[in-house]
């Protein structure tokens, strides 16, 4: 929480310049907005923790970044690729990485690799799968089929395929979900040097201490909308009734009554 | 002596028509779409003109005045309750679901009670499964009410022997050598039975063999189930099966109480087997839980069963996103074609094969019979092989949101689907034609030269990869369009219901692929027939490619509007609530 961010998408900010670049995002199903005009911004080597309830939007919102679904209205930039526009280059520059990982039950966890890798265009794959294997412990189990490896080898597996590409951004719902602790620590590591390298991150995640010391900022978003944007320090100078509250009681006081204590 | 506790029955009824009553609103919720209101109305118009429009009686079920259909039938259901038997079902009888087993089983009801919740839950399915098969088999004569109490009969007495087959290996299996002795006396009748058809098929063998020499192997397979050994050990089945070939009201009255009896023995059976499924049963529900999550795109557990690894494919070091997606289906399908899919087409080939020898004049030769093998083989895959080879969308549906999280294009992603099922029919059909064109079976017959051979060869060459690919079009559409009423992913949907709803879908594909076909059949048709006439069969060639391009631009066109439909598609609709998280 370093940074000084308002809420607003930065004057200076442009689609081309950011990682991700999203405005007015909405999506409706049937008369239910699942996500309601939401706008933000994460720049190159930027990790922005994206929080709220059950329900709050999340996940379609997180879906709706990676192509999976499409938004209702709205723009969605990746590394300056629009999305509706152009969706082959912007999942191109894209990794999702999603709470449950969807593997194809067939193909062992080396021809998954494989497969990303031509589907990506990762040219000099053979160089970059065995480190990736051997850094996420990966590499005994290089010819096992998913349905023999445990939930976070999986889990494992989803984040190399996720990774093997370079993505100029990252979509992470909870990652952490069926890692061990060295696993954990790992993927902390990994997602720090990722943003090291210029990717940005989104990083959702109901475990608030991980998004308080991982991301640079956060967006607590509450009934499909946005209501808190910023570094956290920015967030408790806008509200000084939360002055000296840590991030689970700031998401709570924002979260609760219909977000009352939302500016 | 300790009494039970009073069955819950209406707890437990009232359960039973919660589920229908909310099933049914959720089901008539997707009819919204419009897609779906289209099918229904084409589905209700179907049903209709099947059950409603008046005309004359007749007879699809194939009775025949010599009872051949009625033995054929029984011995249909015979094997398959001795596959009950001797390999289990695919699933459990007693299909609980998750939520059953957390709340039913830890409820103070007994084994017997749940046992009866099942059977009468059962029956909402078997009423379905009635009003199915009675639009599938057409009219027959009798009223619509003996017809569906025929079927009930059947279906159900099938579901009771299901379910007892299925308690007793379950007690086997967990009581062993106990387990056998508690249901000694069911194990003895189907032991029994089994060797009395062995006894049968070995006395009736010389008949065979004798029918088959002098070139009537169809007449001798009718003698042999007429044989009264046959028609003993297919006696129990005739029973269940005779209400359904009954001509007369008063025939029907007669059959009906010897079936329903047959009915009310196994429901007593069943009832008093107690045995100990709870375990089997929790560990199938969860199974299937995974497998509804799976079908929903709610999770990707991956399947444990049915995947083997054996089966390698190199990937070219470089390849396009596309040719990756075909070299991924083609690895499915090495890992998941089932054995017993080839043991099907490999039984339905020399069934066509034996109807084929006895229809047409015979020979000894056997060239010639390997030559009507490849013939029947390459017939049967131009009709059936969009159905079998299943490695196209229809096997990755259930990973929607991984595959639109590709750097692809809906368009080039739908082609490339079609691709791998494509070339997997491909590599199959282009052997059988050569082998049935080298082995020349029809030569003889027709007197044809092998100038004129070689013109059929290239015109079926092409004929027959272009009908697959708007076949396997066809079904992929199918799955896109309509993924609720096509089967996805690995999953093997049991149940005469899925069998009736597999037989709707494929009646609403042939007319779709008829209409595919119009244009390119006019067209092809029509230069085929102009230049025939001037240089004979080799001018089936320019019409066949003639007819081949109309196809190809209709693929073209259409895998361009499903790649948008695709890309359109938030997740495989399943479900109508909605998704936000």
């Amino acid at each position: 929480m370093t940074e000084s961010l308002s809420m607003a998408p930065p004057a200076a900010s442009t689609p081309a310049a950011a990682g991700i670049d999203v405005r007015g995002l909405t999506k409706l199903y049937g008369d239910l907005a699942a996500v309601s005009n939401l706008s933000f911004t994460v720049q190159a080597g930027e990790v922005l923790g994206l929080v709220g309830p059950n329900g709050a939007g999340k996940t379609t919102t997180l879906r709706s970044l990676s192509g999976i679904i499409r938004p209702t209205s709205g723009t969605i930039h990746i590394a300056g690729h629009d999305l509706a526009a152009d969706p082959v280059g912007a999942k191109g520059a894209l990794a999702f990485i999603p709470d449950e990982p969807h593997l194809f039950e067939y193909l062992s966890v080396d021809e998954h690799l494989q497969f990303i890798a031509r589907l990506y265009g990762v040219r000099d794959a053979d160089q970059r799968i065995g480190p990736l294997l051997t850094e996420l412990e990966l590499t005994e189990k290089r010819d096992a089929l998913p349905a023999e490896l445990s939930r976070g080898m999986r889990q494992k597996l989803a984040i190399a395929c996720g990774l093997l590409h370079d993505p100029r951004a990252l979509v992470l719902d909870e990652p952490l979900t069926g890692l061990d602790p060295g696993g954990m620590r790992k993927m902390k590591a990994t997602i720090v040097a990722r943003a090291r390298e210029g990717a940005a991150v989104v990083l959702s995640s109901h475990l608030l201490h991980l998004v308080e010391e991982l991301c640079t900022r956060i967006l607590i978003i509450y009934g499909g909308r946005a209501v808190a944007f910023g570094a956290l320090d920015d967030i408790i100078a806008e509200r000084p009734q939360l002055a000296g509250r840590g991030l689970e009681d700031i998401f709570l006081a924002l979260t609760s009554d219909g977000g009352s204590a939302a500016t | 002596m300790t009494s039970e506790p009073q069955p819950p029955f209406a707890a437990l009824g009232w359960l039973l028509v919660r589920g229908v009553v909310n099933r049914t609103v959720r089901r008539a919720r997707r009819v919204r779409q419009p897609r779906y209101a289209l099918a229904l109305i084409a589905g209700v118009g179907y049903f209709w003109f099947i059950l409603v429009r008046p005309r004359g009686d007749t007879v699809l079920v194939g009775a025949t005045p010599d009872g051949t259909a009625h033995l054929a039938y029984a011995l249909g259901i015979a094997v398959l309750a001795a596959s009950w038997w001797l390999f289990g079902s695919d699933e459990v009888a007693l299909n609980f679901s998750t939520a059953e087993v957390q709340l039913l089983f830890a409820a103070p009801l007994t084994r017997r009670q749940l046992v009866a919740f099942k059977l009468l839950q059962a029956q909402l399915v078997i009423v379905i499964s009635v009003v199915i098969w009675l639009a599938i088999l057409g009219r027959s004569p009798g009223s619509m009410v003996e017809r569906a109490v025929s079927l009930w009969i059947v279906f159900t007495a099938l579901y009771l022997h299901r379910v007892g087959a299925s308690l007793v290996r379950e007690s086997a299996a967990e009581h062993g050598a106990a387990g056998v002795r508690r249901h000694l006396v069911p194990i003895v009748v189907v032991a029994a039975a089994l060797i009395a058809v062995g006894w049968g098929v070995a006395t009736q063998l010389p008949a065979l063999r004798a029918g088959i020499a002098s070139g009537d192997t169809l007449g001798a397979a009718v003698a042999v189930l007429h044989a009264p050994a046959s028609k003993a050990v297919l006696w129990p089945f005739r029973l269940v099966l005779a209400p359904v070939f009954t001509a007369s009201t008063a025939a029907w009255l007669r059959a009906l109480w010897p079936a329903l009896v047959l009915v009310a023995l196994h429901v007593v059976w069943v009832l008093r087997t107690d045995a100990a499924f709870e375990e089997a049963a929790a560990a199938n529900a969860a199974r299937r839980a995974v497998a509804l999550a799976r079908r929903a795109g709610r999770t990707a557990i991956p399947a444990t069963r049915g995947v083997r690894r054996r089966f390698r494919l190199p990937l070219p070091a470089r390849s396009s996103p596309a040719a990756a997606i075909v070299w991924k289906n083609a690895v499915a399908l090495g890992r998941t074609f089932a054995l017993r899919t080839v043991i099907a087409i490999v039984v339905a080939v020399v069934v066509f094969v034996v109807v084929l020898d006895s229809v047409l004049p015979q020979t000894d030769r056997l060239s010639v019979l390997a030559g009507r093998l490849c013939l029947a083989f390459a017939l049967m895959l131009l009709l059936a092989g969009p159905l079998w080879v299943r490695n196209d969308l229809r096997l990755d549906m259930l990973q929607l949101e991984l595959l639109r999280s590709f750097p692809v294009r809906g368009a080039t992603l739908v082609r490339a689907e079609l691709c791998a099922a494509l070339m997997t029919l491909g590599v199959v059909q282009v052997p059988v034609l050569l082998g049935a064109y080298v082995l020349n079976p029809v030569h003889n017959k027709i007197g044809q030269s092998w100038s004129d051979q070689t013109a059929l060869l290239i015109t079926s060459l092409i004929l027959l990869p272009t009908v697959s690919a708007l076949g396997v079009l066809v079904q992929n559409a199918g799955a896109l369009l309509f993924p609720g009423w096509i089967r996805l992913g690995l999953s093997r949907p049991g149940g005469v219901e899925a069998v009736g709803q597999g037989i709707v879908t494929m009646f609403g594909s042939l007319v779709v692929l008829t209409l595919g076909l119009a244009l390119p059949l006019v067209f092809g048709g029509g230069v085929a027939i102009v230049v025939v006439s001037r240089v004979g069969l080799w001018g089936l060639v320019p019409g066949t490619v003639v007819g081949a391009a109309i196809v190809a631009a209709e693929v073209w066109g259409i895998t361009a509007w499903l790649g948008g439909v695709f890309e359109r598609t938030d997740e495989v609709p399943d479900e109508t609530a909605p998704a936000a998280a």
